[in-house]
């Protein structure tokens, strides 16, 4: 018989694409992670993108906020913003502007249907002030 | 990864586990931490749900790096029951084990004058396949820790 001294944690992760067992579910404690609001998102970005300045990182943050109230194929998730923030530093990038956020789209979008459709609203989300 | 729950480890309260996960990195909302330690205190395993992207398997690396615990992930698919995942770890390592048990045996029991003798010598040898090797949890974690079970019904090749 082998038993273990301390009990092991255990995470069981799952993206709703497969249906999980009422027997499972009851078994588990019950953990939803939502899509985060600007500010969650903005201190997730600064502790995986320290190097990303404040002001960058509120609005880069705040135009994917606007992204997500459109009706897209896929939202882009907290990974897709920070890989968008590592981009942008990397591209030494200070302040967005419509013609870089078109040129690093692909970042955030993985549909072109989505990326046209986010397209149209360049000029829009980044007339909004940030944060708002 | 198994967590010890004393007072001034990380899993102490849900503060402290919303520090220590910012400390490796991971923002927790309160609702986050608050499952991290109910979990933790209640020997349950949290279903965590959410779109790909949000931190879900984060959350696991996270909280390893914060009990500076080894991470075992079983990736699941259509297909994997749990005869898959327990018995068949290292799938093509075990085959590869097979071959090399294999031709040893054939060498050792060649001089074994018939069947019976050749059974009795072949259950000398230990059962390789529930040796530590192949036991993922166990081989990870402290040498010490297993160590202290009782091995009633293990054993392993090299003590037998």
């Amino acid at each position: 018989m082998i038993r273990a001294k301390i009990a092991p944690m255990v995470f069981l992760t799952s993206n709703n694409v497969r249906d999980l067992g009422d027997a499972l579910k009851r078994r588990c404690l019950h953990l939803h992670i939502p899509l985060p609001d600007q500010r969650l998102e903005e201190q997730i970005v600064a502790a995986r993108a320290p190097e990303v300045e404040e002001k960058l990182r509120r609005s880069l943050v705040a135009f994917v906020q606007a992204v997500r109230t459109l009706d897209l194929r896929k939202l882009p998730s907290i990974s897709e913003t920070v890989d968008w923030a590592r981009a942008l530093l990397l591209l030494n990038v200070e302040s967005l502007d419509g013609e870089l956020v078109r040129e690093t789209l692909n970042v955030l979008l993985k549909f072109e249907q989505d990326i046209a459709a986010v397209e149209a609203k360049i000029p829009e989300f980044l007339a909004r002030p940030a944060g708002a | 990864m198994s967590a010890s729950l004393e007072a001034g480890s990380p899993l102490a309260s849900v503060e402290t586990i919303i520090e220590g996960l910012a400390g490796v990195g991971y923002i927790a909302s309160r609702r986050i931490a608050t499952a991290v330690y109910m979990s933790a205190h209640l020997k349950k395993p949290i279903l965590v749900e959410g779109t790909a992207g949000v931190g879900k398997t984060e959350l696991a690396l996270s909280t390893a790096a914060l009990l500076e615990l080894p991470l075992i992930r079983l990736q699941c698919y259509e297909g994997l029951d749990e005869s898959k995942a327990l018995y068949e770890w290292k799938y093509g390592k075990q085959l590869l084990y097979t071959q090399i048990l294999k031709d040893h045996m054939g060498a050792s029991l060649a001089g074994a004058p018939d069947l019976e003798t050749a059974m009795e010598q072949l259950r000398g040898a230990g059962d390789l396949f529930f040796s530590e090797t192949f036991l993922e949890a166990m081989r990870r974690s402290r040498r010490s820790c297993w160590r202290h079970c009782q091995p009633t019904r293990f054993r392993s090749p090299r003590s037998a």
